[in-house]
């Protein structure tokens, strides 16, 4: 064994206990306490508006402060059928739809319509109405493609019953084609429950 | 007076009779079965070399405190394709535990692949897939918090939570993969209750002159191209210094299934490794250091909204987008770094022992990209780092009769999510873990017996900084006490049968993702639910954590013969306590509902049996087969466990020859056969999830029906200036067999991969194959 080794090899030792050192220090300095995440992406609410020739509007709510978490979504109709919880509307009558997306778990709430309509080539609504509710809708927006979108459209109703409208928002990144589902992720899944009288 | 007996054996563990053994200055010559024996030896250190034409010089230093038995495997000087099972080592180091290695022959062949789907060529060993290109290893049926991964002796301290996460390490650093069966918890503490996979590199020899190895691989299915390089060295004829440089660079495009593109499959890494090392008489010094860079596609169509998506991408056949193959990867994929820093050294200190001490620096970098809305798809939906110092301090001290190591192990943990990058929610929270361990371990020769005894003391502090749905910081810290202990015995009935006995107790505290996950998890589409997250409330009572504590026993007979090798285990396990993720219902969000899973705890067995024959039936033709079968059951609730691997069973025949030119020429087939896992969970598909009240478990389509494979290989090797040239072509699922794998997730998506063939080219120059 001769000698420069000796020195190299205790030199190398030294070097590292004190990168081991050093190194704990770093992490025990810089536990900080973390921020709570800003949830960027959510969506807490949907309000779809029905407003007929005569200047009536209808909403339905869905709200959902906390995301993923554990308290339930709320809906809210405004004129609310009586005695249910349900949207209230007229019998055969035509009536404009709009969709507002709000995050309104950050202050003031932001809005993601405008999100929506800056990406709408790529995102696509769905409405489901179930087989007995009496009403037809029709999309009255397009992408740059030509393709619906969905924030608007028109609705027209039938004579008298009950049902459901499930709104679905597909997020289709250079799959759209413009029919449901189509490919992609879901959104948004939300069902109304509808009155029409 | 002590006796030192062996046997000398080719790669295929065929005795080599007349092989010179000489140790110190005494000489012998092997008998008809390569055996040898030596009587009247005095205790000390030896240095065995043994001579034989035709194949390597091999020496080896040993101590002698008690009489021993040694397989000494020579390998041929010309660098030769045979299947190679080492599984006489374990007679010298003398292990009671169950273990079983690749190395030589059987790593080439798994060489370009991903370190888990490398190890599930060993019976017991399966791997849980997210894809074509992540596997993580499962042994017995346990997996994740539960195995310990050993990277060139550290601890690897990657995310090991998800099962969607595979080990951080790249194959082509080892000469040997290994995998300990039973459990090693008193050496390496909790981690390695479910067993250890060991990655070894080759020693560093200052002796050698320069040389290395150059591989590549080209894989079809993919159009995946791998090249990896080893140099190594040392510094000169008077230095005790030696080197060794290496890289490897991977890029693969989508994987096919028989009828499809996998779209979003693709493939990229980057790794680099270096080691420098010291070593002299009673001492050694190693400096390692690795950088591994990858970065995974994940099946476009696996990722889902809610549980609509999930129900259609189920029920179709099809995967709902497929695109003509490309290299590119898109979202979601996983980008991910890790980094090591080694240093360890050992001296001999007198009549003490050998001191070795072992550091080791990690950072491990985890981005996972989502397919997102608002521009936020060049942001990573989780991003989290782990910074972790490991420090094992031990001392080997040896004896007449008996042997041992006593040792502290420390380790700090540091884990923090970068939010204000994700602008996501972090599933698993930020913590800080120290934890220290004391163990001991003994072990005596008696006849022809060895018996092993070890214990251990672990204590770790916990802090965990998360927050309520409020958006309240809370900071629950924890001190937990637990012991762990171990009781081997092993048999030689001859030299080459022997029947080993291990029982293991081990305990270990619920991980932090275990304890504190909340949220949804983007890799499994569902809302995960942490131990102490109940009801909506961080929970941060000590007294409400209960630790896990495994029992297991593993019985292993061993044939090292000359014709016919084999091994046969059989185990139980009974975990109580046993953490694991259980539906609890579903929860309605604005994106529809996501089934809720929270984590449970319950006592668990798993029990079953692995085996392995190698038959040389003559000179040219040989026959391997594998076996393995695993019982998982949920005691209290009267339940199957999840995931468990389905029965598989692997035949196949090798035939080998010189033809002229060509040495080594081989060809092997073999036909891997996996059955239905039948003691799956119930079934509920997503849409019935919202109306499912019970507390089975259950899985979200059936399991899928058994299959069985065609896979061919053949290669042969071509001198080249005093070098060797082999070369290898295999191919893969040959009937281009459509089906999907109960272990691998992307099962509810799509079918598994189709035909693929590789090929291989090895460049061999003066390395230490």
């Amino acid at each position: 064994m001769n000698k420069p080794n000796t020195l190299v090899s205790r030199w190398l030792l030294r070097f590292f206990f004190s990168t081991v050192l050093f190194a704990t220090m770093l992490l025990v300095s810089c536990s900080d306490d973390p921020e709570p995440a800003n949830e960027e992406e959510l969506i807490t609410t949907l309000t779809l508006t029905l407003t007929s020739s005569t200047g009536s509007a209808i909403t339905m709510t869905f709200r959902d402060l906390d995301g993923d978490g554990l308290n339930p979504p709320v809906f809210t109709y405004s004129p609310q059928a009586p005695g249910t919880s349900a949207a209230l509307l007229e019998a055969n009558t035509a009536y404009t739809g709009s969709i507002e997306l709000l995050n309104e778990s950050e202050t003031p709430a932001e809005d993601i319509t405008e999100e929506i309509e800056e990406e709408a080539d790529e995102h696509l609504f769905c409405f489901t109405v179930s087989s007995a509710l009496n009403i037809v809708y029709a999309y009255d927006d397009e992408d740059d493609d030509g393709l619906p979108v969905g924030l608007k459209t028109n609705w027209e109703t039938g004579d008298a019953s009950t049902g459901t409208i499930t709104i679905v928002l597909r997020h289709q990144p250079g799959v759209k084609t413009g029919t449901c589902p189509g490919g992609g992720e879901t959104d948004i899944e939300v069902k109304f429950n509808v009155v029409i009288q | 007076m002590l006796s030192l007996s062996g046997t000398v054996v080719d790669p295929d563990g065929n005795g080599l009779p007349g092989a010179t053994i000489m140790i110190g200055s005494l000489g012998i010559v092997s008998n008809v079965a390569g055996r040898f024996q030596l009587e009247n030896l005095c205790p000390g250190n030896y240095l065995i070399e043994v001579k034989f034409m035709g194949f390597e010089d091999y020496s080896e230093r040993i101590i002698l405190s008690f009489s021993r038995q040694l397989t000494l495997r020579l390998n041929p000087s010309r660098i030769e394709l045979k299947e190679v099972a080492v599984y006489g080592e374990i007679a010298a180091t003398g292990m009671t535990n169950s273990s079983l290695t690749i190395a030589d022959a059987n790593l080439d062949r798994v060489k370009g692949k991903t370190l888990g789907e490398g190890l599930t060529a060993l019976p017991g060993v399966n791997a849980i897939q997210s894809g074509p290109a992540i596997f993580k290893p499962v042994i017995h049926g346990l997996h994740s918090q539960r195995i310990l991964i050993l990277n060139n002796g550290i601890r690897q301290e990657g995310q090991q939570w998800g099962i969607e996460h595979a080990p951080e390490i790249d194959p082509y650093v080892a000469s040997e993969l290994s995998v300990v069966k039973g459990a090693e918890a008193v050496r390496y503490g909790a981690d390695a209750m479910g067993g250890v996979v060991i990655i070894n590199t080759p020693k560093l020899d200052h002796n050698k002159n320069f040389g290395g190895e150059l591989n590549t691989g080209f894989m079809s299915n993919n159009r995946m191209g791998v090249i990896s390089g080893t140099f190594e060295g040392g510094f000169g004829e008077n230095s005790n210094w030696s080197w060794r440089l290496q890289g490897t660079g991977k890029k693969g495009g989508d994987f096919s299934a028989p009828n499809y593109v996998l779209s979003n499959t693709g493939v990229k890494e980057l790794n680099f490794s270096g080691a420098i090392g010291f070593t002299d008489s009673g001492k050694g010094l190693e400096i390692y250091t690795s950088s591994f860079n990858t970065e995974i596609g994940i099946l476009r169509a696996a990722h889902t909204g809610n549980l609509t998506d999930l129900e259609n991408s189920i029920k179709n056949n099809e995967p709902w987008y497929i695109a003509p193959f490309t290299f590119d990867i898109n979202n979601p994929r996983q980008q991910i770094n890790h980094q090591l820093l080694k240093v360890k050294a050992h001296k001999h200190v007198g009549n003490l022992g050998k001191i070795n001490f072992l550091y080791g620096g990690q950072y491990n970098q985890r981005k996972e990209y989502d397919v997102r809305r608002g521009g936020l798809n060049e942001r990573p939906a989780l991003f989290m780092k782990l910074l972790s110092n490991v420090l094992d301090v031990s001392l080997d001290h040896e004896h007449v009769l008996h042997s041992g190591s006593i040792g502290i192990n420390a380790t700090y943990k540091y884990n923090i999510n970068e939010t204000g990058e994700t602008g996501v929610r972090p599933l698993v929270p930020d913590y800080t873990q120290f934890a220290t361990g004391l163990f001991i371990i003994e072990k005596m020769r008696k006849a022809n017996w060895l018996l092993e005894v070890g214990a251990r003391y672990d204590f770790q502090f916990l802090e965990v900084r998360t927050f309520t749905f409020s958006r309240t910081l809370v900071k629950p810290s924890f001190n937990f006490h637990y012991f762990s202990g171990t009781l081997g015995a092993s048999r030689y009935f001859s030299q080459s049968v022997r029947l080993n006995n291990h029982i293991s107790f081990s305990m270990r505290p619920p991980h932090v993702s275990e304890l504190y996950s909340e949220g949804l998890h983007h890799g499994t589409a569902a809302i995960e639910e942490g131990l102490m997250r109940v009801g909506g409330e961080v929970l941060t009572d000590q007294d409400l954590i209960l630790k896990e504590a495994s029992g297991k026993w593993i019985s292993t007979l061993q044939i090292t013969g000359k014709k016919l090798s084999a091994d046969f285990s059989v185990y139980a396990n009974l975990i109580n306590n046993y953490v694991f993720l259980s539906p609890t219902g579903s929860r309605l969000t604005i994106r529809g509902y996501f089934p809720v899973w929270a984590y449970q705890q319950t006592d668990a067995l798993l029990a079953g049996a692995d085996a392995f024959v190698q038959w040389s039936v003559s000179k040219k033709f040989q026959y391997t087969g594998k076996l393995s079968y695993i019982y998982g059951s949920d005691l209290s609730r009267n339940d199957v466990l999840i995931f468990i691997p389905p029965v598989n069973i692997t035949n196949s025949i090798g035939y080998q020859t010189n033809l002229g030119e060509l040495e080594d020429f081989f060809v092997r087939i073999s036909v891997p056969i996996v059955y239905e896992q039948f003691r799956a969970p119930i079934t509920v598909y997503p849409s019935e999830i919202p109306d499912y009240t019970g507390d089975q478990i259950y899985d979200i389509a059936p399991a899928p029906p058994g299959y069985t494979l065609i896979n061919m290989e053949a290669g042969f090797k071509l001198p080249l200036k005093n070098q060797h040239l082999a070369l290898s072509l295999a191919g893969e699922n040959l009937t281009n067999k459509v089906y999907r794998n109960y272990m691998n997730r992307l099962r509810y998506f799509a079918d598994d991969t189709g035909r693929n063939f590789i090929i291989r080219l090895t460049y061999n120059f003066n390395s230490h194959n």
